[in-house]
């Protein structure tokens, strides 16, 4: 009785049974095995369960009482989910190995690949290769999950840049660029979607600690590139007060703008831009930078490409800055952006 | 090279050719009447040196269902719920026809050359 308590990763204590604990090890049981059976073809895998749970129903009515042990009794010699569903791949001749590294770096191959060289689908073809290669998925998985969307997807690739060649910028939105965010990352992430939910638990849930890691990493700071900049700037000046001058005495603060990149999730990064201002009523003059320091994060890499400070006739001042963020993961979904300020000699800002 | 068999391939074999012959024992079960799952797996069970884990009896049921060598119908029981009932099929009764034939002249085939060896 030991090791059969052990088994089930139940303490066999209390002998009295309640339906309701009863019904926990029976569903415990049945959820493992339906998740072991994940390579089995839907309709078998169904009807497989069926027929162990109305086993296992019939089992339990011979009982004369039902103790947490003869539950147990009773699962043990049904056998272990994982002992059927190996009966079952067997005489199914579904023949699925269990899935490791080549499993794991299909799935980030085609599901990642996309975001990080996204201009051919280099990764999509080989992660599909691996697809090919490996053991792991049945024949159907691989021809619905795998093959038939890479076909598909460079279908769609070709027509949508011929479309793109022949119709030019006049249909709504480039079918060149509809095309690119269709077949390079909405059906590749697809498809590894699709093929990661088949391998299911069969997998380590180390390895899908590894991939969701890998995932968020590509995918999170490629995101970013999808949200837009978000500009602020604020004068500061020594006394605390700001923008207000006293009629014919210069003052001196400093200005300080910024431009943010992903705004709002952690990887947030940031173009700033610093400028000592004087102004007197009727002039505002530099007294030192501009400053650009981009801020560098581990997922987006800022640069700036221009820090200038121009001085218009009427005696205000314009302060500009041109940066881009990049994803350090995914270099070709980068984000620009141009932003400036307006200083006047009254000392108030306007964002241009 | 066929005859290089490795230990762990060896206990596979075994399990292969008891998953092969256990096809059989069901059919020739089914042959004499209609049963249900829990009681096939009992009549099973009940044979000595027939060592089945019997949840995996019902992969080779759906099988056999697959190929069209038995075929199932439900059935209203006294005491419970309806029981799935299995049924022998014509192709099901010319396979086992045929490996009863089979199986009889590789026994003999076998014993004997086991015992020569002795």
């Amino acid at each position: 009785m030991e090791s059969l308590s052990f088994r089930s990763g139940l303490v066999v204590g209390e002998w009295e049974m309640t339906a309701t604990h009863a019904t926990q090890i029976i569903d415990g049981y049945l959820k493992r095995l339906d998740s072991e059976l994940s390579s089995i073809p839907t309709a078998r895998r169904k009807e497989l369960a069926a027929q162990i749970a109305e086993h296992i129903a019939q089992a339990r009515q011979e009982l004369p009482e039902e103790t947490d042990a003869d539950l147990l009794t009773i699962l043990d010699r049904v056998g272990e989910p994982d002992e059927i569903a190996a009966e079952a791949r067997a005489s199914l001749d579904i023949t699925t190995a269990k899935p490791g590294p080549l499993e794991i770096f299909a799935l980030l191959l085609i599901g990642v690949g996309g975001v990080i060289f996204p201009v051919l689908p280099v990764a999509w073809v080989l992660g599909t290769g691996l697809v090919w290669r490996s053991r792991s998925w049945t024949p159907r998985e691989k021809y619905f999950g795998a093959y038939l969307p890479l076909v598909l997807g460079l279908a769609i690739l070709a027509i949508s840049a011929l479309a793109s060649v022949i119709f030019g910028q006049h249909l709504l939105l480039d079918a060149a660029l509809l095309g690119f965010l269709i077949a390079n990352l909405l059906m590749p992430l697809g498809t590894a979607s699709y093929l990661g939910a088949r391998l299911g638990r069969r997998l380590p849930i180390l390895a899908w600690a590894a991939i969701a890691i890998v995932a968020l990493s590509v995918y999170l700071p490629a995101a970013a590139a999808f949200i837009p900049a978000r500009a602020s700037a604020f004068i500061g000046t020594p006394f605390g007060e700001s923008g207000i001058t006293q009629a014919g005495q210069p003052r001196c603060a400093g200005f300080y703008g910024s431009v943010r990149y992903a705004n709002g999730l952690p990887i947030a990064a940031t173009a700033p831009v610093s400028v000592g201002i004087c102004w007197d009523g009727n002039t505002v003059t530099k007294s030192w930078g501009p400053d650009c320091y981009p801020s560098y994060g581990p997922a987006l890499r800022v640069a700036v490409q221009s820090c200038t400070v121009e001085s218009l006739p009427d005696g205000s001042m314009i302060i500009s800055i041109q940066s881009s963020a990049t994803a350090t993961t995914a270099p070709f979904f980068t984000q620009s952006g141009g932003m400036g300020w307006l200083i006047t000699p009254d000392g108030l800002i306007t964002q241009l | 090279m066929h005859c290089m068999v490795r230990a762990e391939d060896r206990t596979g074999l075994i399990a292969q050719m008891r998953r092969g012959a256990l096809e059989y024992c069901v059919l020739a079960l089914l042959a004499t009447r209609e049963r249900y799952g829990f009681e096939l797996v009992q009549n099973l069970a009940e044979v000595d040196g027939m060592v089945i884990t019997e949840g995996t009896i019902y992969p080779l049921l759906t099988r056999l269902r697959k190929d069209g060598e038995v075929e199932t119908f439900w059935r209203e029981s006294s005491s419970g719920p309806p029981r799935r009932y299995y049924r022998i099929t014509p192709p099901g009764r010319e396979a086992l026809k045929g490996f009863r034939s089979e199986w009889s002249r590789f026994r003999s085939a076998v014993d004997s050359l086991l015992g020569s060896g002795r």
